[in-house]
């Protein structure tokens, strides 16, 4: 950014501020305005020079006439924009509060120092965060996070693999994970550079190594606590739970792309999340009768961390008996739906 | 053309009945090659070969021009547009005009009797519908007449009397229309029953082809003995027969009978209720048989009606040892073509995870208990489980109970058990049995039973409360 202000006395107060625009609405160049009139064009008797080729050399003309800036098109083809008029060459127009306007096809945005101020707005705390962690070292934080999480990786491999298995079996794993990860929060700095320009490359590896390592811890203990427990509703939830962590995931890597949108995000984020769990849980009922996919516990750890008694088998059958009026209701159900007819052809 | 008449895969199932369980590789491969099952000239070795000694086909030219005018086809057409749907065989029997054949040639009349309509072909070119009248399951029979009555006038093959027994190697000639090629009669000899079945099979080595199921087997005097039912397509002329009494006792009830308009499942519902009745019965008054296994108690069945097959790993292997053995009956109850039911089947595996160590042998060791599979798509309601902790004498085991309802036949479940005993860190024993259509109460009897057969052995029980020495 910078000002044009050259040769001017610095004792005399700008009268106002006029900004050239990119297309998105990011200021180019900003220019103090000490008198009126002000010359806008290509020409380098103007004022405000501008190089668009759209432009004439005298385009147009600012000026405070009692108190109010009036825009004057000079001798020009393409005229300006203000607002939602068109204004062609030799037109006056009084500015009033509309202050956008469009000459050629450059942008400029005008403020005078004579109209009150707006009040400082509070900036979004997370922007302040998002701007904070942009310039933070992070690699401090994600390389041991990354050390970390090939431990992990290395472990559940070995527990995956016999002994004397080859090293390479294990490395070629863990690559294939590793790079993974990778190349899931590279799509997000892709996301990042499109809308905060910058990618945050080590900000979002930093997220999914986090949320990764805590998907990998609930998606064991989970388990592991259920058969501990014998209380098996905590294995049947674990892929809830780890379809929620996924979800909490994405939350993170979009409040670092957007962080002005905290609350839109967390909506949307949230509404996809119950929408999905619940249309996978009225699947589930639909088909099975049952909310998880999950029959039964699955986990077999040492049998040493089992916390309660074994009951006897009459417990058991007891239990087992309790299935029949849900089986036959079932049954019942489903009768109208299908039958056993399967149209087959051929001998017998 | 000749492709509508190769069995798919289905079809081989059916005629594979009583023999699907036996070796479930072969029978993959065999069903993806169809031909090897049918191949056309098959019935024509142990003919000439057999030649030697007498002119043997002049006794099966001799039976078959005396059978010819009782043997039939019969056919299933899809009602509307009246093509084949599927074909079979069946005989004139008797006196009463009563056609005997196999009731899985009938289950789709017998089970949606709106789509389907049964016609008989005669070898003299006679047709006309056929009624069905009544059906035995559990042995794969059903008795039908035509609906005009035109075979009251025919005088039908009598059967073998029950108290003249065959000897195992006597010549038997099985006759049919094997896939819908021509009427044909097959000689064979017969071997006695079929080891080890639930219900009584005769051994028949004779090439049975699909489409001949439901046509009468014929002694040396043209008496029936046997009504095919299926042939193994993993061997060569391996082939079952019905016992003719059955058969007999079937054809005394469907004298009176009125001919069956609507769908069977009522009936259907009633013979797999005593079915396994009968089965449950005569299986929990046999004792268990050991596993062999030096601490567990595991249950092994008797192979009195089950069969039971092992393997493990190879021993140089650097993992998980196992040891696994599968029982299971090489009968089922056909139902459709899809649907066979009414057995019982066991599994264990034993497991040596010493070499892995405690926590790589609990990944293992749970992945193996994960991995089963509770069926439910289909005639079945989708599984319902109960697990807990439970143990017998001091042996912590985790069980699962899962079941699913029948949903056309009330009142029958599948039952599957899963154990896994929880004593060691490096090693165990899991198991699985499976009950498939029986009634509620003796799933939960079978469950008991099986449960139960889990626990310490004897010499082993004194320890048990005490932890056990390492391996």
């Amino acid at each position: 950014m910078d000002s044009s202000e050259e040769g001017r006395s610095r004792i005399a107060a700008p009268v106002a501020l006029i900004e050239r625009l990119d297309r998105d609405g990011h200021v180019l160049q900003s220019t103090l305005v000490y008198r009126w009139p002000m010359k806008i064009g290509r020409s380098f008797d103007a004022d405000l020079v501008l190089d668009d080729p759209h432009l004439a050399p005298q385009h147009a003309e600012l000026d405070d006439v009692d108190g109010q800036l009036h825009l004057r098109i000079g001798q020009t083809i393409n005229g300006a924009v203000v607002g939602a008029r068109h204004l062609q060459a030799g037109e006056v127009m009084a500015l009033g509060v509309a202050r956008a306007l469009r000459l050629g096809n450059t942008r400029l945005r005008v403020r005078l120092a004579s109209e009150p101020m707006a009040p400082e707005q509070p900036l979004d705390r997370h922007v302040t965060r998002a701007a904070l962690e942009a310039s933070a070292p992070l690699w401090r934080v994600v390389l041991p996070l990354l050390l970390v999480s090939m431990l992990v990786m290395w472990f559940d491999e070995w527990l995956d693999n016999d002994p004397g298995t080859p090293v390479n079996t294990y490395l070629s794993a863990m690559l294939m994970t590793l790079s993974a990860t990778m190349g899931w929060a590279l799509f997000w700095s892709l996301g990042n550079k499109l809308f905060q320009g910058r990618l945050a490359y080590m900000a979002h590896l930093r997220l999914a190594l986090i949320y990764g390592l805590i998907w990998t811890a609930l998606d064991s203990a989970l388990p592991l606590l259920a058969f501990a427990t014998d209380w098996s509703f905590l294995s049947h939830i674990s892929g809830v739970v780890g379809a929620g962590v996924l979800c909490a995931l994405v939350w993170a890597h979009l409040g670092l792309i957007l962080p002005g949108h905290r609350v839109g995000v967390t909506a949307g984020v949230l509404t996809m999340y119950a929408v999905g769990i619940g249309l996978h849980i009225w699947f589930n009922e639909q088909r099975t009768g049952q909310m998880f996919t999950e029959r039964y516990v699955t986990a077999l750890p040492p049998p040493s961390w089992r916390l309660v008694d074994a009951k006897p088998t009459s417990v058991l059958i007891q239990d087992a008996r309790a299935l029949k009026d849900k089986l036959d209701k079932q049954a019942k159900e489903d009768q109208g739906d299908d039958a056993v007819e399967v149209v087959s052809g051929g001998d017998d | 053309m000749t492709n509508r008449y190769m069995p798919k895969g289905g079809l081989q199932a059916v005629l594979c009945g009583l023999a699907c369980t036996w070796n479930l590789t072969v029978l993959a491969a065999s069903s993806s090659a169809p031909a090897s099952a049918v191949t056309p000239d098959a019935a024509a070795v142990p003919a000439a070969s057999a030649s030697a000694p007498e002119p043997v086909s002049s006794s099966a030219h001799k039976l078959y021009e005396q059978a010819r005018h009782q043997l039939v086809q019969v056919r299933t057409l899809l009602s509307g547009q009246g093509s084949q749907s599927s074909v079979g065989s069946g005989f004139f029997v008797g006196d009463g005009g009563l056609i005997i054949t196999n009731y899985h040639v009938v289950s789709q009349v017998a089970l949606q009797p709106q789509r389907y309509r049964l016609t008989y072909a005669g070898v003299d070119g006679r047709q006309g519908a056929l009624d069905l009248l009544a059906f035995d399951v559990a042995h794969d029979l059903a008795v039908v007449r035509p609906s005009d009555k035109a075979g009251t006038a025919i005088a039908g093959l009598a059967f073998r009397p029950r108290t003249t027994v065959l000897d195992k190697g006597e010549r038997i000639y099985s006759l049919g229309n094997p896939l819908d090629v021509g009427f044909a009669v097959v000689e064979g000899t017969y071997n006695g029953l079929v080891d080890r079945g639930f219900y009584p099979t005769v051994f028949f080595s004779g090439s049975l082809n699909p489409g001949m199921s439901g046509g009468p087997t014929l002694d040396e005097q043209g008496r029936v003995m046997g009504v095919n039912v299926a042939t193994r397509l993993d061997g060569q002329q391996v082939s079952f027969l019905v016992p003719a009494e059955f058969a007999e006792d079937l054809l005394q009830r469907a004298r009176k009978a009125s001919p069956i308009k609507q769908a069977v499942y009522p009936e259907l519902t009633r013979q797999l209720l005593a079915h396994q009745d009968l089965l449950t019965q005569r299986f929990m008054a046999q004792p268990w048989r050991s596993a062999g296994h030096a601490h567990y108690r595991i249950p092994v069945p008797q192979e009195t009606f089950m069969r039971c097959w092992g393997n493990s790993t190879q021993p140089d292997s650097k993992g998980l040892d196992y040891e696994r053995s599968d029982c299971s009956m090489n009968q089922s109850v056909f139902i459709n073509s899809s649907l066979y039911t009414g057995n019982l089947s066991t599994r264990h595996e034993i497991y040596d995870g010493r070499k892995l160590g405690t926590l790589r042998f609990a990944r293992q060791y749970s992945r193996s208990f994960r991995n089963e599979y509770f069926g439910g798509a289909g005639a079945r309601t989708a599984a319902q489980c109960s697990e807990r902790f439970i143990q017998n004498d001091g042996l912590p085991l985790r069980a699962v109970i899962c079941l699913n309802a029948y949903k056309k036949l009330p009142g029958l479940y599948d039952m599957g058990v899963l154990v896994a005993t929880l004593d060691d860190a490096t090693g165990g024993a899991q198991g699985r049995f499976d009950a498939k259509g029986v009634s509620f109460d003796n799933a939960m009897k079978l469950a008991d039973y099986y449960l139960k057969g889990y626990g310490w052995i004897q010499a082993k029980k004194a320890e048990a409360a005490s932890p056990r020495p390492s391996r």
